[in-house]
């Protein structure tokens, strides 16, 4: 039974490095695996989107048009696609089935708010029912921030429905830097040339 | 080693496989990262060349240039890119240069939507440079077919001795699947370089590099044949039969799903993985070769079949080309816009077979700001 997820924020979110690094794993576990990426040039505060789909058996349509899963991480999110169990980040102008605040949670317990995305993955590997082991997420991770990204998935990972209810009441709104950033022009900083090329997932993205 | 793998570096790696040794190209999404991670790969390797040319006009002659010289060559766009190279694909098919053109189709024309996917660049494929010739085409639908069939364009070009294309979409493009590439390039042939290097000049097999018609052989060997009608018929025919043999080794394509059921469907790219669901209903022919047509090949299967329906994301091109071909009605349900679903597939097939247009209903204007779905959902 294939597992289908849809993540949709904005460039500097990390949303590309989710659902790589969620894509690397799966693939490591053996599962068939599709991530679909959205435009190639995605930048910072412009749309960013991307579809994993998981299985034991060959996905043949890796679009996803009803998510089992779906994580937003911004109000300039782009998908109109609905999703069975929505995910957002608290503070958003759209709430979901659950609000958890990543972005503060990342601050508060790793220094930056960026590590909300490994977060916000570790609660998808919960919610899609994805084992927690600790060495092939390293495997799947880049060099950098190893230990931090590692930590905070394990964080996300170990939220309980009770943990994620009481931080919706107490946390203040949590909205991610980049969030505020998807009125900034678009295209200041170009996606395009060596620097801009996508790297091997799992190897070269910095997430931290 | 078996790993999550991108639509745009398969083909990157099957071009490798195949023994290409030169790149230039001019960046343009949804094909950049081929570019990108063609720059990667030659400052690593001294003896893989790359180029950034000023645009997709100077790619294109300097892939041609390349071929010349000797090196399997190659270059990635999109459909506006594209139609720039079509000069200097036409002189490839004039002059014979084994070389092969990737085009990563997006909505046209024009800019149009550059993030949306889209298949409008099939006829542009067949006719869009000057006069007549016959391309060689292949679309693949996956990441490793990418691959493959990025080997098998890069060995049609030797061996038919002309620019061959790989066809590709956004979606494929930016699709990673889980796949082992040294497991498939071990498993791949590939055929030698056919040509030397201009200026080797080997005995009997003169070659000719202005573009315009020249006698090869004969007392006349050398001189213009720029007003000889007999001439151009025998050289245009050596280069059709030629490209035909060629293709007929690549004949490839998937006839699948339900093979029983009374509907046909033509669809390819990513449209035939956006269709999968549909297995249980209808019976596919995916065409893999996509030039030339596989006229025979359709005709036989659609025998079988009370009605052929073209599902593609433009206006019904491949469609043009399989009804003149079968001489019977296809019917077009066509993805526009980048709207490339099941939603939309199953829309289309409904009005189409109750008997109506396969045309979307015209949307009304929008009343208020919209908001952009970059993957074409909604």
């Amino acid at each position: 039974m294939a597992t289908r997820i849809a993540l949709d924020g904005v460039g500097g979110q990390g949303v590309r490095v989710i659902a790589g690094v969620l894509g690397a794993l799966l693939a490591r576990m053996g599962k068939q695996v599709t991530v679909l990426f959205d435009y190639d040039s995605s930048v910072r505060g412009s749309m960013s989107d991307a579809f994993v789909i998981f299985d034991d058996a060959p996905i043949a349509n890796p679009v996803v048009e009803e998510a089992d899963i779906m994580l937003k991480l911004a109000d300039k999110g782009h998908l109109r696609i609905s999703g069975r169990k929505v995910v957002t980040d608290l503070g958003l102008g759209r709430s979901g089935d659950e609000q958890i605040p990543f972005a503060a949670l990342g601050s508060e317990h790793l220094g930056k708010e960026l590590f909300g995305n490994m977060i916000a993955l570790g609660r998808l590997l919960r919610l899609a029912e994805i084992e927690f082991n600790d060495a092939s997420i390293r495997e799947s991770l880049p060099r950098r921030y190893q230990d931090e990204n590692v930590a905070a998935i394990r964080y996300g990972y170990e939220l309980t429905p009770e943990e994620i209810a009481r931080l919706a009441e107490a946390a203040p709104p949590s909205r991610f830097e980049m969030n505020d950033a998807a009125t900034a022009p678009h295209h200041r900083e170009t996606g395009i040339g060596p620097g801009g090329a996508v790297a091997p997932i799992g190897e070269a993205a910095e997430t931290g | 080693m078996r790993r999550l793998t991108q639509g745009n570096e398969a083909v990157f790696r099957g071009a490798i496989a195949a023994g290409a040794g030169y790149y230039a190209g001019y960046p343009i999404s949804p094909s950049t990262e081929i570019l990108n991670i063609a720059s990667g790969w030659a400052a690593e390797r001294p003896e893989f060349c790359f180029l950034q040319a000023e645009d997709e006009i100077a790619s294109a002659n300097a892939v041609i240039g390349a071929s010349l010289a000797g090196a399997k060559s190659f270059t990635a766009t999109s459909g506006p890119g594209f139609s720039l190279m079509q000069e200097a694909i036409g002189y490839a098919q004039k002059v014979g240069v084994p070389s092969v053109f990737v085009d990563v189709q997006r909505v046209g024309p024009a800019t149009g939507m550059p993030t949306m996917p889209g298949q409008g660049d099939i006829m542009q494929v067949r006719y869009g440079s000057t006069g007549d010739y016959s391309p060689i085409a292949f679309y693949p639908n996956g990441v490793e077919e990418a691959f493959r069939v990025t080997v098998d364009a890069f060995n049609a070009a030797e061996e038919s001795l002309s620019p061959v294309v790989v066809l590709s979409d956004t979606f494929v493009a930016h699709l990673n699947e889980v796949v082992d590439l040294d497991e498939v390039a071990a498993s791949v042939k590939v055929v030698p370089r056919s040509l030397a290097p201009l200026g080797k000049h080997e005995p009997g097999k003169p070659r000719f590099f202005a573009g315009v018609l020249m006698y090869e052989h004969g007392p006349n060997a050398g001189e213009p044949a720029t007003a000889d009608a007999d001439e151009y018929i025998r050289q245009f025919y050596a280069a059709k039969q030629r490209h035909a043999e060629v293709a007929g080794r690549y004949a490839l394509y998937e006839h699948g799903w339900n093979v029983d059921a009374k509907v046909l469907v033509i669809c390819y790219g990513i449209v035939s993985r956006v269709a999968a669901p549909l297995a249980p209903d209808y019976a596919l022919f995916r065409p893999i070769r996509i030039h030339p047509l596989l006229a025979e090949e359709i005709s036989a299967f659609a025998d079988r079949y009370e009605q052929i329906v073209c599902l593609e994301a433009n206006d019904g091109q491949y469609a043009d080309m399989v009804e003149l071909a079968i001489h019977r009605e296809v019917k077009r349900v066509p993805l526009l816009g980048g709207r490339i679903s099941l939603e939309a597939v199953r829309a289309g097939l409904d009005r189409v077979l109750a008997g109506g247009s396969g045309d979307p209903p015209i949307p009304p204007p929008a009343a208020k700001p919209v908001e952009r779905s970059p993957l074409g959902i909604g």
